[in-house]
C-alpha cells in the first residue's frame, strides 16, 4: 500500500483522464485500492506498480463509467478503452515536472484568480457561491475561469520546455 | 470563429466540468475517435486539473491552518497597549471555549473564530484534526497538533497520534500505521493500531480494514492490522460489531447486513481469512497494551498548540539538562489523584490575563483531588516561547512562583526528580510584581521579557508566553487540574 499512497497522483491523474466527474474518479480509486490489496502478491516490486495499478483502475474506471451514465452524458465505453490505451503511456515523473510548473504559474496570479480556479474543488457550486459573493453573473466567472485555465496550460508548457533547453 | 482544435479544447473543459451538453459530448466523442492529438489534450487536460485538485485542497487547508492564531505577544512598556492586546488575547481564548465541540462541524469550530465560521466555507474535505501527538514522525512534514487533516493517506511512522473527528469519535493510532481518512465518519486502517473511541455524538462511526467494517455501536475498542493482513478487534468498552467487508458505495448500515458478529466488552477476536468469514477467539488487549506505553490518551488533554510538546518520561537530572534543538515548552505529567490534606497555595485560581506572577498567592481548599503537570521552558534562543494547552478538565490551580513550585513538589511531582535547576538559579515565572515589567533586571533570569500567562473563563484553557535565559534560568508552572481518574501515576525512569 505503501505504493499506492506514492503514486496516487498519477493514478488519480489516469481515472480522470477516464471519468467525467471527480465524484467517480474518487469512487474508482476508492475500489481500486481495495482491489490491488487483495491482489498484492501478483506485485512483486515497485516497478511493476504502476503499470499494474493502472490496468486495475481501468477496470474500476469502466464500471464506474457505467453507472455515471444513467445520470448524465459520458462518452462512449469504446472511446474510453482507447483512452486508457494511450493514458498508459504517460511518461513517469511527467505529473510531477507539470505539477512544479504549474505551482510557479499559480504564482503568477492574483488571489483572487487562484481563488476562481480553485473554487469547483472546494465546493459543489463554488463558481457560483462566488459568483454571489463578487456580484458578479455566474457565465461571466466560468468564461474568465476558462481563460484562465488555459492561460495556465499554455505557461506549463512554456515553463517545461524553457528548463528542457536549460538542462 | 474559433479554430477546430480550440473548439474541441474547449469542449474537453467544459466535458470535464460537467456542462457539456448531448450534441457537445456527440462532437467531442467523433472529435477524439477521429484525432489523436485530441485524445492526447483530454489526457493532458485529466493532469492539469489532477494538480490543480491538489493544489485547491492544499490551499484550502494552509488558509485554515492560518485562521488558527495564539495569543499574540502582548508585552509591552505601554500599560494602555498592554491592556488591550491582554483583551485581545482572552477573547481569542474565550472563542476556544465558546466553540467546544458540539456536533458536526464542531471540530472545524474549535480552530476556527466565531466571524469567520459562518460567513466562509471550509473546506469539504476537511473531516478531522490532530489533537496531540507523542514522539510521532509522519512520512509527511506539516502535520502539527491542532491541524486540520482532510480527507486522505496518511503514514505514522512511529510515536503515537491522537485525532478528533468532526462527527466527535477520537482515535489514537500508534506507528507504523498506515490509514486513509474517507469521511467525517469513516477511517480506513491499511496496516498498524489503533484505539477507537466514539461518544455517543459519534455513533455509526466506519471503521474499515482491507478484510472486515466495524461499526461501533457506542463504545472504546482496539483495532490492529498486522503484517500478514490480519484484522484483530478488542473490545475495551462497550459493544461492536464486525463485518465482512463488503462494496463500499453501499451505505454503511449496520442493521443491514445479517452477517455480523457482536462482540462484546472484554473480548477479542481475529478476522479468519480461510474462505469463510469468520471470527477466532484471541486473547484480550487492554488499551495500554495496544498502544504500547503511550499514555496521551489518559492524560486529560484536549488540545496542545503551538510549541508545546509532551514529555513522556522523565529522568533524575532530565530538568536540569540544558536546552537542545527547538525551544519548547514540555508537558510533564506528574501525580494524579492527590487529595489535598489542607489548603494549597497557588499563584492563580481564577480566569485572566496575568503578567506578574507574586507570591501573594489564593488558595485552593482542602479535600479538593488533584492532577499535577509540570510545564517546563526549554529555551535555546531567549525569545517568547508559545502555545496554548487544553485541558478536558477544569484547571483548580496554576503554581507559577519559585516557592509555590518547591512546596507542591513534594505533592505534586514525580518523586526522585531534580526540580530544581542550578543553585541560585530562577525558577517560574517572572516578573514579581507589576513595577518589574517595565524594569529589565528583574526579568533577567527569565529571559529578555516579560512572562504571560491567560486562563480562559471555564478554566480549561491556557495560553502562554514564556521567555527564559537560557543560561540562567528555568521556566516551570505547575498547573493542577480537578481529578477524576483512578489513572496511576507516570513512572519515574532513574
Amino acid at each position: 500500500m505503501r505504493f499506492f499512497l506514492r503514486h496516487e497522483q498519477e493514478l488519480r491523474a489516469y481515472a480522470r483522464a477516464l471519468l467525467p466527474t471527480w465524484e467517480a474518479v474518487e469512487d474508482t480509486l476508492q475500489e481500486a485500492s481495495v482491489v490491488m490489496w487483495k491482489k498484492r502478491d501478483q506485485l512483486e516490486d515497485e516497478s511493476g506498480f504502476l503499470p499494474w495499478a493502472k490496468v486495475i483502475v481501468r477496470f474500476e474506471a469502466l464500471r464506474a463509467r457505467r453507472a455515471v451514465a444513467r445520470d448524465r452524458l459520458v462518452l462512449t465505453e469504446d472511446i474510453i478503452s482507447i483512452l486508457a490505451q494511450e493514458a498508459m503511456e504517460t511518461p513517469d515523473g511527467l505529473l510531477e515536472q507539470e505539477r512544479c510548473a504549474l505551482q510557479k504559474c499559480l504564482k503568477k496570479l492574483t488571489d483572487d484568480h487562484r481563488k476562481l480556479l480553485f473554487a469547483p474543488y472546494l465546493q459543489e457550486g463554488g463558481v457560483k457561491s462566488l459568483a454571489e459573493q463578487t456580484n458578479r453573473t455566474a457565465n461571466s466567472l466560468y468564461k474568465l475561469q476558462g481563460r484562465l485555465r488555459g492561460k495556465l496550460k499554455h505557461c506549463v508548457a512554456q515553463t517545461l520546455s524553457m528548463e528542457a533547453e536549460t538542462t | 470563429m474559433k479554430s477546430g482544435n480550440s473548439r474541441i479544447e474547449e469542449l474537453i473543459e467544459r466535458y470535464q466540468m460537467g456542462v457539456t451538453d448531448e450534441d457537445e459530448v456527440a462532437e467531442l466523442e467523433q472529435a477524439l475517435k477521429e484525432n489523436a492529438g485530441m485524445r492526447e489534450a483530454l489526457i493532458a487536460a485529466a493532469r492539469l486539473d489532477t494538480i490543480l485538485h491538489e493544489e485547491a485542497l492544499n490551499a484550502a487547508v494552509d488558509a485554515e491552518s492560518k485562521r488558527v492564531d495564539f495569543p499574540q505577544p502582548i508585552i509591552s512598556s505601554k500599560a494602555v497597549f498592554a491592556a488591550a492586546a491582554a483583551v485581545v488575547a482572552l477573547a481569542l481564548l474565550i472563542q476556544f471555549q465558546d466553540n467546544r465541540p458540539t456536533g458536526p462541524d464542531s471540530a472545524q469550530a474549535l480552530v476556527t473564530p466565531v466571524a469567520e465560521s459562518k460567513s466562509e466555507s471550509a473546506p469539504r474535505d476537511t473531516v478531522a484534526r490532530l489533537v496531540a501527538v507523542v514522539d510521532a514522525e509522519w512520512r509527511d512534514d506539516g502535520l502539527q497538533p491542532g491541524g486540520a487533516l482532510a480527507i486522505g493517506g496518511f503514514v505514522l511512522n512511529r510515536g503515537t497520534a491522537d485525532m478528533e473527528f468532526n462527527d466527535g469519535a477520537r482515535i489514537s493510532l500508534r506507528g507504523p500505521a498506515v490509514f486513509e481518512l474517507k469521511a467525517a465518519n469513516h477511517l480506513h486502517l491499511i496496516s498498524g493500531k489503533l484505539v477507537a473511541n466514539i461518544p455517543d455524538d459519534g455513533l455509526g462511526f466506519l471503521l474499515t480494514t482491507p478484510q472486515s467494517e466495524v461499526v461501533d455501536l457506542g463504545t472504546e475498542f482496539g483495532l490492529e492490522v498486522n503484517e500478514a493482513g490480519q484484522t484483530d478487534v478488542h473490545v475495551i468498552d462497550g459493544l461492536v460489531e464486525v463485518y465482512k467487508r463488503r462494496n463500499l458505495k453501499e451505505a454503511p448500515v449496520a442493521g443491514a447486513l445479517p452477517a455480523g458478529i457482536k462482540i462484546a466488552e472484554g473480548q477479542a477476536r481475529r478476522l479468519e481469512t480461510d474462505g469463510e468469514f469468520r471470527l477466532a477467539e484471541i486473547p484480550f488487549h487492554p488499551r495500554q497494551k495496544i498502544l504500547g506505553n503511550q499514555r496521551f490518551d489518559k492524560l486529560g488533554l484536549s488540545l496542545l498548540r503551538g510549541s508545546i510538546r509532551m514529555k513522556n518520561m522523565v529522568s533524575k537530572s532530565d530538568l536540569n539538562t540544558p536546552a537542545s534543538g527547538q525551544s519548547r515548552i514540555e508537558v510533564i505529567q506528574e501525580k494524579t489523584g492527590v487529595l489535598l490534606e489542607k489548603e494549597t497555595v497557588v499563584t492563580f485560581r481564577s480566569p485572566g490575563n496575568y503578567r506578574y506572577f507574586g507570591a501573594g498567592g489564593q488558595m485552593i481548599p482542602a479535600g479538593t483531588k488533584v492532577d499535577s503537570y509540570l510545564l517546563h521552558v526549554r529555551s535555546t534562543e531567549g525569545g517568547p516561547i508559545r502555545g496554548v494547552i487544553k485541558f478536558d478538565r477544569p484547571i483548580v490551580g496554576l503554581i507559577c512562583e519559585a516557592n509555590q513550585l518547591a512546596s507542591t513538589d513534594a505533592f505534586g511531582g514525580l518523586e526522585g526528580v531534580d526540580f530544581l535547576a542550578r543553585p541560585g538559579g530562577f525558577r517560574g515565572l517572572e516578573p514579581h510584581t507589576p513595577d518589574q515589567i517595565q524594569d529589565s533586571s528583574a526579568t533577567r533570569g527569565g529571559g529578555w521579557t516579560a512572562d504571560e500567562v491567560t486562563l480562559s473563563q471555564d478554566m480549561t484553557t491556557l495560553g502562554l508566553s514564556v521567555n527564559v535565559d537560557p543560561i540562567q534560568g528555568v521556566d516551570q508552572l505547575r498547573v493542577l487540574i480537578l481529578s477524576n481518574s483512578s489513572v496511576p501515576s507516570p513512572v519515574f525512569i532513574p
